[in-house]
């Protein structure tokens, strides 16, 4: 049998994480080593909200994103 | 982490049947308004076969999405954005990586991915490693070139991904002059120089003590002014990636054998010798 997985408890860290990291982004644009670091853990938050946050609420998928 | 579970994504693989095509056309319908949106490539197509994004309204509406051939991909490249046209999704800053086919069937298609991109090729391949059983206290050695052909990188990225401890390169690495060489590098070489087309052929030979590199290139119709300028620039980037001298040919376009199956443009006749 599957353990169970709090689905909901993961999609909010992964929206709060997004939030962090996208204002990590803001506050690096005139700091190289933070932006781009920034930029690829964005890329690293997507695989998450493609792999739950997406799974969770596919009618909440942005068409534009 | 528990190495026993045995799904990569336990949410996904095991969804049921309705709720999956669900999300698939959710996702279909998003990257779908994302190239119509951002590509004048994928846009002319599409309102070519009068498609546009708020037509998908259910999966059987995917039947009216054209495809995209690999045939349209060769027309645009070499097009602005240099080098590959309006096709591209993203602005060009945002491309991180260069790949292309390998050039069996004719000219080798473009590819230009961005980071996120290459995470999502891994996260792919992830599924597949994790289900037939690797773990992060595994070793995995992919044995393919490690070149500029897009194919197996995902795995190796994937690989590196799941925590397995990935053995790198070890192909057909030769020793010229002293100096080691990667056919590949010569690949990548020939075919980033505007110009040049795609087909080449080195020959590695010996006279007495003395090694020499044979390079031969055509040069395409619309470049043939500029053989002087090319075969200076083919040099210097030679020198630059592989430290080594070319006698260098450049040929008119069609000079050089073509191959129905994978290449065979590297020869070293250094080993026939001694034989």
């Amino acid at each position: 049998m599957q353990p169970s997985i709090d689905i909901e408890n993961l999609n909010l860290n992964i929206r709060s994480a997004r939030k962090a990291v996208e204002e990590l982004k803001r506050l690096g644009e005139n700091f190289p080593a933070v932006a781009r670091n920034a930029e690829r853990m964005l890329a690293s938050l997507k695989m998450l909200e493609i792999n739950v946050s997406d799974v969770m609420d596919p009618g909440g998928i942005d068409p534009s994103t | 982490m528990n190495y026993h579970q045995p799904y990569w994504n336990p949410i996904l693989e095991t969804l049921p049947p309705e709720a999956l095509r669900q999300l698939q056309l959710k996702k279909f319908q998003r990257i779908f308004h994302w190239a119509y949106t951002h590509s004048k490539f994928h846009r002319a197509l599409y309102r070519s076969a009068g498609v546009a994004p708020e037509d998908i309204r259910a999966l059987e509406d995917i039947r009216r999405v054209p495809t995209v051939e690999k045939s349209m991909m060769r027309q645009i490249q070499g097009k602005d954005p240099h080098p590959y046209g309006d096709a591209l999704c993203v602005p060009l800053d945002e491309v991180t990586v260069f790949r292309q086919t390998s050039g069996t069937t004719g000219q080798p298609v473009y590819q230009p991915d961005t980071w996120q991109d290459w995470e999502w090729w891994a996260e792919c391949w992830c599924y597949i490693l994790w289900s037939q059983g690797y773990r992060p206290s595994d070793r995995v050695f992919i044995p393919f070139g490690y070149n500029v052909f897009v194919a197996f990188w995902a795995g190796h990225y994937a690989a590196e991904k799941l925590g397995c401890e990935v053995v790198g390169r070890s192909d057909d690495i030769t020793k010229v002059k002293g100096v080691l060489l990667a056919p590949s590098a010569i690949e990548e070489v020939v075919r980033g120089i505007k110009g040049l087309g795609d087909e080449y052929e080195v020959v590695v030979d010996k006279t007495g003590d003395a090694e020499t590199i044979r390079l031969r290139v055509e040069v395409l119709p619309e470049a043939q002014d500029q053989c002087t300028l090319i075969q200076s620039e083919l040099q210097d980037q030679l020198r630059l990636k592989t430290n080594l001298r070319y006698d260098l040919e450049i040929c008119g376009c069609g000079t050089l054998p073509r191959y129905e199956v994978k290449a065979k443009r590297f020869k070293d006749l250094r080993s026939k010798k001694t034989e």
